[in-house]
This record gives structure tokens, C-alpha cells and sequence, in this order.
């Protein structure tokens, strides 16, 4: 079965670079990335600078330049990076997972494929693997921009490149634990997208889902029987799972007073990602498929 | 190796209270040109989406090159176009057809090569699937159905949005594709070009099969010329009484005489052998919908 489905994720990828869609969200994504890291320098510049310590919920303020130049330097500036790259990345590749399997129903050429004897599981299994490819290079793009960034302003600002405090190990563990947490979210949107066959229906669900939970959260966040259960909420277990262990947590929506460990949240996540990907895969194997519908 | 490379029992669709396909058994023999003839919602697509594994029967059993209920390696000696083909619009012909070729498994540029100039799309093989007509996109369709060199092709009104010249191409290339020994499950709301192309046809109407055979037993006879001559009367006579036509009737102020088209010159002579000359004569087109009122009757079975 890996056989036939490395061959098809070669194959999507030559489908997906062809579009802009992706090298338009990359593109975005690097954007992003590079205003959160000037308005950092920014801010630096004009003589202070607030970090999401504890989250954004509650700023602290580094006022020595030798805090901010350590923020700067190398691996902390790339962990930072990784960050920012993590919160924006998994709603961009939430519309391009959506985008990637509703346009299949819209154009009608799942249809298409399917009569050349290529097997439904095989297919979706092969689109999987393709988008948590892709949530791998979108964080080393958006990563490798801010190290490029960082290189221009410590040369500029004249000071050490490598951390005093650095532990590059940090970073490697940073990045595993980045990709992993934009799983679900990938997940959320296939499924999402093999229930409406519709890309456009599928990006409303998993973006309508992302931020209503986000506001949800906030709002019953001083209910106590609510504490018992946010740690089973996809965006608090992100938030569990991504967040270092200094406390600066990945994910910058919600409080992060009583988020899950990183133990309960991996669970959390692992079962957000079977659950989903069964269902869409559950879902993609039963169902008709119709002509195009012109999307 | 089976003789019939397409076999249906029973074969049933219903969508809700809509029952789309009726009880349908057919057996499609190999090397045929086999058409699937039938007005639009008889179920001929849906026939073809279950042969293909996109729709689920409700009932009954099919099997496809020896394999029962299809699969996957039966697909992969089957080439399909259903409904308008659908291919990446933002890829041009070419990559569209190396992709689903990369999905077989196989990667041959030549092949490509030769289909895109089999079906007249070389010129235009690396514009953009968006920028074609619907015409050129049968075309690309009938090129990916044609990947792999399948035993098999199952081809869904593949001359829909077709200019007459196009038509007439594609015909050509689907007569020249049986005749190398292919088999072909052609489906297709026209008479004519049923009538042209396959060898043996089986008549669909509301999901339910009213008769299968032979397209020279079954369609031809169908075939129908209107004369006016000098004096009609006496034509109607002479011709009743020839064994070369088949029927002939007074209808309206003209002759209506069932003969196959390219006989119809036969009746001039005969007539004109007993000083009745024809004044006016052209081919009747009989409707699909009037064909199948003359061969069913009110319960859907052919009246004999």
C-alpha cells in the first residue's frame, strides 16, 4: 500500500506546484512571519519591546538591550520564528487542505481519477501525506526568512549571533512539536472538505471552527465545569502540546493558565487526528461520486 | 478468456423514490462496438458510474473483464469518459494527461505524444485545460481514456458539444478503435450515431432495458425515406408490392416508405420503370423519442 501511495504524493505535488494557490499562501505566510519579526525590531527601536511571555494575555516588557539582542540572536530568534510561522501556518494550510480536496469534487476529476483504477484510500492517504510535507516546508520557509532576517539585524546592530542561553536542541524539538500541532488542523479541513465535497464550505467550517473556539474559550474560560473539559479542546491541547517550557506557549489565542501538559494534549491531538482522518477517509470511501459542479 | 466483457444482472439504482436503474442485464461481447441507447435520464450514466465504482448499486451484481463487481485492476485495463471530462483547469492537456498517466503508473512522453495527435490537440497540447472548448475537451478525453492502450473503453456521449465535422472525427476514430479488436461500451442519446458506430446496441428507457441485439436488426430497419412522386397513388401501389421495401404508407399529402438510406435510389429506379417519377424525396428523421414509441408499448416491452 506505501508502494502505491508514495508514488501518488509525488504525483499531487506536481499538481499543487503548478497552482498558485500554494506559492501564493507560502508567500503570505513569509509575510506574516516577516512583519511579527520588523515590528519586533521596531519596537526594539524605539526603545521598547513586549514578547507574549505567558501569552498574550499578559505582556511583559524586556527594556535591556541585551534581552532583546538575545531575542534576536541565533537559535532563539529561529524559535521565535517558529512561533509566529506555527499560528499562521495551520490556518493557511487549513484553506489549502480544504482547497486541495473540495476542488477535486468541484472540477470533477476525483471522478476522473478514480476510473483509472487509482483506490480511494490510496488517494486521500496520498493528499495526507502531501499536506504534512507541506506543513514541514512551510515552517522551514517562514523559520529560514527569519534567520535571514536576524543575520541583517544582528550584522547591523553589531552583536553576538549565537545566544548566550542557546540550546539548539530546543529548536529541533520546537519544530517536531510545530508540525505535529498543525495535524489536526489539516485533518479538520480534509474531513471538513470530504463531507461538503465543496472547498468553499470547507474553508468556512474549519476557519468558522478555529476562531469560534478561540472566542468560546475566552468567553467560558471562568466556568469551572468548563475547566474540566478545555483540556480536550483542539486549540487548548495546541496550545498545551506547542508550549516551551519557559511558558511562552506557540499558540497566541486563549489563556494559557491551566492548559493540559504536554502528555495529555499529545493524547488529545493523536486522537483529534485518528478520529478526523478515520472519518474523512470513512467518509471518501463510501461515498458517490458525482460529476463536476463547476467549483 | 470470457467472451463477454461486460456483464450485468440485475442490475439496480435508486436514488430515494427515483428508481434510476431498473433490473438492467446486459452482456456486452468482446470486440463489439456496443452502444447504450437511450433519451437523457434513462440511466445510461449511471449505468456507466456503476461499472466504474463511482455509484454504488442498490441491487443486483455486474462483472467487467472476468472480475466480479469491477476493482481496481479491471479499471486499470479500462479507459472512461463519463459525462463531460474533467481534467485540472489550471494544467495544460499535456500535464493533465502525464498526471493521470503517473497515476496508472507509467511514464511514457511518447504516448502522450501520439494521443494528443491522434485526437488533434498537438497544437494546442500545452495551453491550459480552462482555455478549451468543449469540444477539445472530449478530445483530451477521449486521449486519457485512450491511456495504457486499454481492452476496454467505456465512453459516455463522447461527442457531446461537438461540431458536425468533430462528430464525425471522433466517429471515425471510435470505428477505427473497435476495429482493432477493442471492445467499446458506447453511450449516446443519438440514433445516428449508434447507428454509425456499434455493432451491437441495447435500448434503455427510464433505467429499464426494452431490447438488446444486433444495430443491423434492431436500428436499421427504422430507417425511412418521404417521396413525392407524379402520382402517388400509384407509386404507393408499386412500391407496397416490391420485396425491396419493407413498408410504405400514405401519410399527409406525401409517401412514407421504410428503406435504408443508401436504397433509396432503388425506388427511383422502380418507379420510374412504371412512368411514376419521384418529384421530391428525402431521409425521415425519426426521433429517438418516436422510436421508442414504435418499438414499447405502454408497460415498457417491446411490441412484436
Amino acid at each position: 500500500m506505501i508502494a502505491q501511495v508514495l508514488p501518488l504524493t509525488r504525483l499531487e505535488w506536481y499538481k499543487l506546484r503548478h497552482r498558485r494557490m500554494p506559492w501564493i499562501l507560502l508567500g503570505f505566510a513569509v509575510l506574516l512571519v516577516q512583519i511579527a519579526f520588523w515590528a519586533s525590531y521596531a519596537l526594539f527601536r524605539s526603545g521598547e519591546v513586549a514578547v507574549g511571555e505567558g501569552g498574550a494575555s499578559s505582556t511583559t516588557t524586556i527594556s535591556t538591550t541585551d534581552q532583546f539582542l538575545e531575542m534576536f540572536a541565533f537559535p532563539t530568534s529561529l524559535t521565535n520564528g517558529l512561533i509566529v510561522a506555527h499560528g499562521f501556518g495551520g490556518i493557511l494550510l487549513m484553506i489549502l487542505a480544504a482547497s486541495l480536496i473540495g476542488t477535486e469534487y468541484g472540477w470533477g476529476t476525483l471522478r476522473t481519477a478514480l476510473t483509472k483504477g487509482t483506490g480511494r484510500w490510496p488517494l486521500l492517504a496520498a493528499k495526507l501525506l502531501m499536506l504534512a510535507g507541506l506543513s514541514v516546508a512551510v515552517l522551514i520557509v517562514a523559520t529560514a526568512s527569519v534567520a535571514v532576517s536576524s543575520a541583517i539585524d544582528l550584522a547591523t546592530l553589531d552583536a553576538d549571533w549565537i545566544s548566550s542561553s542557546a540550546d539548539w536542541s530546543d529548536l529541533g524539538i520546537g519544530f517536531g512539536k510545530a508540525v505535529f500541532g498543525m495535524l489536526p488542523y489539516i485533518a479538520l479541513a480534509v474531513f471538513a472538505a470530504v463531507l461538503t465535497s465543496s472547498s468553499g464550505a470547507a474553508i468556512g467550517i474549519s476557519l468558522g471552527y478555529y476562531f469560534v473556539e478561540s472566542i468560546l474559550v475566552n468567553v467560558l474560560a471562568g466556568f469551572d465545569w468548563f475547566q474540566r473539559v478545555a483540556g480536550f479542546i483542539l486549540g487548548r491541547a495546541v496550545s498545551g502540546w506547542v508550549q516551551t517550557e519557559t511558558g511562552v506557549s506557540f499558540q497566541s489565542s486563549g489563556t494559557t493558565a491551566g492548559l493540559p501538559d504536554a502528555s495529555q494534549s499529545f493524547l488529545v491531538l493523536l486522537a483529534y487526528v485518528v478520529v478526523l482522518s478515520g472519518a474523512a477517509f470513512w467518509v471518501f470511501q463510501r461515498r458517490e461520486v458525482a460529476g463536476a459542479r463547476g467549483e | 478468456m470470457t467472451d463477454t466483457v461486460i456483464e450485468t444482472k440485475a442490475l439496480t439504482k435508486r436514488y430515494g423514490r427515483v428508481l434510476a436503474v431498473d433490473q438492467l442485464s446486459l452482456q456486452v461481447p468482446r470486440g463489439h462496438v456496443f452502444g447504450l441507447l437511450g433519451p437523457n435520464g434513462a440511466g445510461k450514466t449511471t449505468v456507466m458510474g456503476m461499472l466504474l465504482g463511482l455509484v454504488r448499486p442498490t441491487s443486483g451484481s455486474f462483472s467487467l473483464l472476468g472480475t466480479n463487481g469491477g476493482g481496481r485492476d479491471a479499471l486499470r485495463r479500462i479507459g472512461a469518459i463519463v459525462e463531460t471530462p474533467a481534467f485540472y483547469p489550471y494544467l495544460s492537456g499535456r500535464r493533465n494527461l502525464a498526471y493521470f498517466q503517473g497515476v496508472m503508473g507509467r511514464n511514457d512522453s511518447r504516448e502522450l505524444d501520439r494521443l494528443l495527435e491522434l485526437v488533434g490537440l498537438a497544437g494546442r497540447a500545452n495551453d491550459a485545460f480552462k482555455t478549451y472548448s468543449l469540444g477539445m475537451k472530449q478530445r483530451l478525453g477521449l486521449a486519457y481514456a485512450l491511456l495504457g492502450d486499454p481492452e476496454l473503453l467505456l465512453l459516455d456521449e463522447p461527442t457531446n458539444g461537438m461540431d458536425p465535422s468533430g462528430m464525425a472525427e471522433v466517429r471515425d476514430l471510435i470505428r477505427d478503435l473497435g476495429s482493432e479488436g477493442r471492445t467499446i461500451l458506447l453511450s449516446s442519446h443519438l440514433l445516428n450515431e449508434v447507428e454509425q458506430v456499434c455493432d451491437s446496441v441495447a435500448i434503455i428507457a427510464k433505467g429499464r432495458l426494452v431490447v438488446q441485439g444486433d444495430v443491423a436488426d434492431l436500428l436499421r430497419p427504422q430507417e425511412q425515406v418521404r417521396l413525392r412522386t407524379t402520382d402517388d397513388a400509384k407509386a404507393l401501389e408499386i412500391l407496397t408490392a416490391s420485396d425491396e421495401v419493407e413498408s410504405a404508407s400514405a401519410e399527409d399529402d406525401a409517401l412514407v416508405v421504410t428503406i435504408a438510406h443508401e436504397r433509396s435510389s432503388e425506388l427511383t429506379a422502380l418507379l420510374s420503370k412504371s412512368e411514376v417519377y419521384v418529384t421530391e424525396i428525402a431521409p425521415l428523421q425519426v426521433s429517438l423519442e418516436q422510436y421508442f414509441l414504435d418499438i414499447t408499448g405502454e408497460n415498457g416491452e417491446r411490441s412484436e
